[in-house]
């Protein structure tokens, strides 16, 4: 009994420790190969983007039969969590992490990144012509790259390698337009003189004009947009596009409340949000009562999988768009550790930048743009590239590229650590913006001074 | 019986030797090898060592560790992208303990203050609706009445779905557009007849508490309970007295279930002001919801995985520990009103 007792104890103990394998890392010491060179690269599992990486991994390894690819993902966490993780840990770090824009600058100003520049100046076939200009700039945490040849400053360095090129544009419920009859409402041509913030603004009215025609259940439940203006791409495009000079002033404290960005919150309460039939949620699209979202190509995607293809494209009527990308980092602490395959040595650097290589090359972009997540980052595939005819090609896949190009730079003057914080407090102020109530003009002016007080001093502090 | 008490060393036996009177025995006689003792000793308690292991290990490796190593972090400044692991920690003091009670409290619109305030506010409400909610289903459940069983399991049910889950469903629910509740509303009542719920800043705190409806379950169990415990004399002298309904449960029920009242109120302060699970989503999915349900470990949490300041979440965390600890001191220290029977 004693001995069944002990037994009994000791199994109780071995099923507590199995949660602990759970704390593992990602990485299966058994998917290194013998004999070859092996890569390990960390990406987020969303978005298709594990989906993508493990398709450009295993066309690459088809051509390079000693190489070995591994793709592992960020698991439930984000860049910021899968770094904290592991930057600190050389065996378990991968030698090449996806890095999105707007989360990158913090890791590379402390160094985790190779500054890219070297690899891109050593061959012609990675001219920086090849690429979208505004994204190469993206992978500058300042916000401005310059070539290695003109400036070797680590604050002008290219830390990722840009992969797509993700402008913001309208997706919107194919079901939705025919049932309200929205089509009618849709201009002839997308030209910038029928399709602005004006006219954009007298279309969505309408559409809402259309829900509350089709009688008062539709009018509770449906909404015209989720127009997510809180996001760094919406609002810098819209205040560009309406008139104002930027969220910041000359000494880079936020102006949100300055007589012409006031104008504009005002005009776009007034005529937008104190509708009721006018701001839905990116859930209520994805559910079906919200007719369109601002979003970028990858999350379309997703809306397209999980809408089973009820969905379209439309551009986003502002002149200059904001776009952003996401790309691959080589991390730094990985970099100079030596393989050998076939008796030659080669370090991590050559290995993963061969890799990436690939993965921005032509024959790259069009096993990405295959998939249907993303504009591809080379220039030369804007027009007929395979990601035209992904999803469906029927669909306005130029949509994704209309409007000039708007860089996102409005953060890039503060030290990226601090960025996050500010972002998330203009977040909060645009965010309280579209949720308050109707009449409560005076009280929105009135938490505006108050905001802006306290980013201000947030600035103080930075 | 005896031999094996005299087995044992240094310990005082008594054994009973009549009435009530209890007779000291000599020690054994002392033993020579004591570490084999001890073996022995720790050998016929093994199984119970392992058995306490999981519990006493996870509070060493999952509370305690963490707690000490969270004081120790709060008092330095953090950085979470430091190249080097040597250079996470920096700048031994105060500052981040100042910094919640200075520049960060008047914040806004994420101040230290204004998340407090608004946990007080959850707490007071939270606890008042489900104390006096729950006491009174369990009132309700203690009757005789046929079928209370097959109502009870009905009334408990709900707290069987996990917090989160339930909340997100009730988010659902209550979705001011096309949840469920308004739906009902409109088609009785007409167009206007929807509530706001999540959707409008005034209603979201409300909203939360007076879902909590579905929660009252697990605590009218205990309530039961305890009710069931009051002796039945009690009620029976009371109807001879010719006492009504309201009486009796003034002035029985209520106060012996006092200690489980003391319970409930203690674990519903600690529980309230550590709101969280399941308000992350909801703030999510309503932006009306982002400010009004910024919760104090809400507040924690944005600290910690949205603005990396990991030091600064420790000691926000130290914060709520403390006064989470004071309030209990408050708690116990006036709880005279609690009948814990005749020998108190």
């Amino acid at each position: 009994m004693k001995k069944m007792k002990l037994l009994l104890a000791l199994s109780a103990c071995a099923v507590l420790a199995f949660p602990a394998t759970a704390c593992t890392p990602p990485v299966n010491e058994n998917e290194f190969e013998e004999g070859k060179y092996n890569i390990t690269v960390a990406c987020q599992s969303e978005e298709g983007e594990e989906a993508v990486m493990e398709k450009l991994a295993s066309s690459y390894e088809a051509k390079n039969p000693d190489v070995n690819v591994i793709v592992k993902n960020f698991g439930s966490s984000d860049l910021d969590g899968y770094m904290q993780n592991y930057a600190w840990n050389e065996d378990k770090l991968a030698n090449i992490v996806w890095v999105p824009d707007d989360k990158f600058a913090p890791w590379a100003a402390k160094g985790h990144f190779l500054d890219l520049r070297p690899m891109y100046e050593a061959s012609k076939e990675t001219s920086y012509e090849l690429y979208y200009e505004s994204m190469l700039h993206a992978a500058s945490y300042t916000g401005e790259y310059k070539p290695y040849s003109v400036d070797k400053s680590e604050k002008h360095a290219l830390y990722y390698a840009p992969r797509d090129y993700n402008k913001i544009g309208i997706c919107y419920n194919t079901e939705l337009f025919e049932n309200f009859g929205i089509y009618d409402l849709l201009p002839e041509d997308f030209s910038h003189e029928n399709w602005n913030m004006d006219t954009f603004i007298t279309f969505l009215q309408g559409v809402s004009g259309k829900i509350k025609e089709a009688g008062a259940a539709y009018s509770a439940s449906y909404d015209a947009i989720n127009f997510f203006l809180q996001w760094e791409p919406v609002y810098t495009s819209v205040f560009k596009e309406m008139g104002s000079s930027g969220i910041l002033d000359a000494n880079y404290d936020l102006n949100l409340k300055s007589p012409e960005n006031r104008k504009i919150l005002s005009k776009l309460y007034d005529e937008l949000f104190s509708d009721k039939t006018m701001i839905g949620t990116e859930d209520g699209f994805k559910q079906g009562y919200t007719a369109m979202t601002v979003c970028v190509r990858p999350v379309a995607y997703t809306f397209y999988s999980v809408m089973k293809g009820k969905v379209d494209f439309l551009p986003f009527p502002t002149e200059a768009v904001g776009a952003g990308c996401s790309g691959y980092a080589i991390t730094t602490k990985t970099a100079n550790k030596t393989q050998e395959a076939n008796g030659v040595e080669k370090t991590n650097k050559e290995l993963c930048w061969d890799f990436i290589k690939y993965i921005i090359s032509e024959e790259g972009q069009e096993v990405a743009g295959e998939f249907g997540t993303s504009v591809p980052i080379l220039k030369s595939l804007k027009d007929n590239g395979s990601w035209t005819k992904a999803m469906d090609p029927n669909l306005n896949h130029s949509a994704w590229l209309a409007g000039e190009e708007l860089r996102l730079t409005t953060y890039n003057v503060f030290e990226p650590d601090a960025r996050p914080s500010l972002r998330s407090c203009v977040d909060a102020i645009i965010n309280k913006q579209q949720s308050v109530d109707e009449g409560t003009y005076a009280k929105m002016t009135g938490w505006l001074d108050t905001y802006t007080t306290n980013f201000n001093r947030v600035n103080d502090l930075l | 019986m005896l031999d094996n008490y005299q087995q044992t060393e240094n310990v005082e036996f008594s054994t009973p030797t009549g009435a009530g009177d209890f007779v000291a025995l000599p020690p054994s006689l002392p033993d020579k090898n004591k570490s084999a003792k001890r073996w022995r000793k720790f050998k016929k308690h093994a199984t119970g060592y392992i058995w306490c292991a999981p519990v006493i290990l996870g509070m060493i490796i999952f509370t305690l560790i963490p707690m000490v190593l969270s004081l120790w972090y709060s008092m330095h400044d953090y950085d979470y992208t430091a190249f080097d692991r040597a250079d996470q920690l920096t700048n031994f003091g105060f500052q981040n303990y100042i910094k919640i009670f200075t520049e960060d409290f008047m914040a806004i619109p994420y101040g230290t203050g204004k998340s407090l305030l608004l946990t007080f506010r959850y707490a007071v409400f939270s606890l008042a609706f489900s104390m006096i909610g729950s006491y009174s289903l369990a009132l309700f459940m203690n009757q005789k009445v046929k079928g209370m069983g097959a109502y009870r399991v009905i009334y408990y049910l709900p707290c069987l779905i996990p917090s989160v889950a339930g909340t997100l469903l009730w988010a659902d629910i209550t979705n001011a557009d096309y949840g469920y509740l308004n739906t009902i509303l409109r088609a009785l009542f007409g167009e206007d007849a929807g509530l706001a719920f999540y959707s409008k800043p005034e209603s979201v705190l409300p909203t939360l508490i007076l879902t909590g409806v579905t929660s009252l379950g697990g605590s009218m169990v205990m309530w039961l309970a305890q009710m069931k415990n009051v002796p039945e004399e009690l009620y029976e002298v009371a109807d001879l007295d010719g006492a009504n309904y309201l009486y009796k449960t003034f002035k029985i029920t209520i106060p012996m279930t006092t200690p489980m009242i003391f319970y409930q109120l203690l674990m519903g302060i600690i529980g309230a002001l550590q709101i969280y699970s399941g308000i992350y989503p909801l703030r999510m999915k309503y932006s009306a919801a982002h400010e009004e349900l910024y919760f104090y470990c809400v507040k924690i949490y944005d600290t910690f995985h949205q603005s990396h300041e990991y030091a600064y979440a420790c000691a926000l965390s130290w914060v709520l520990f403390v006064i989470i600890g004071l309030l209990t001191l408050v708690v116990f220290r006036t709880s005279k009103w609690v009948f814990y029977g005749e020998e108190q």
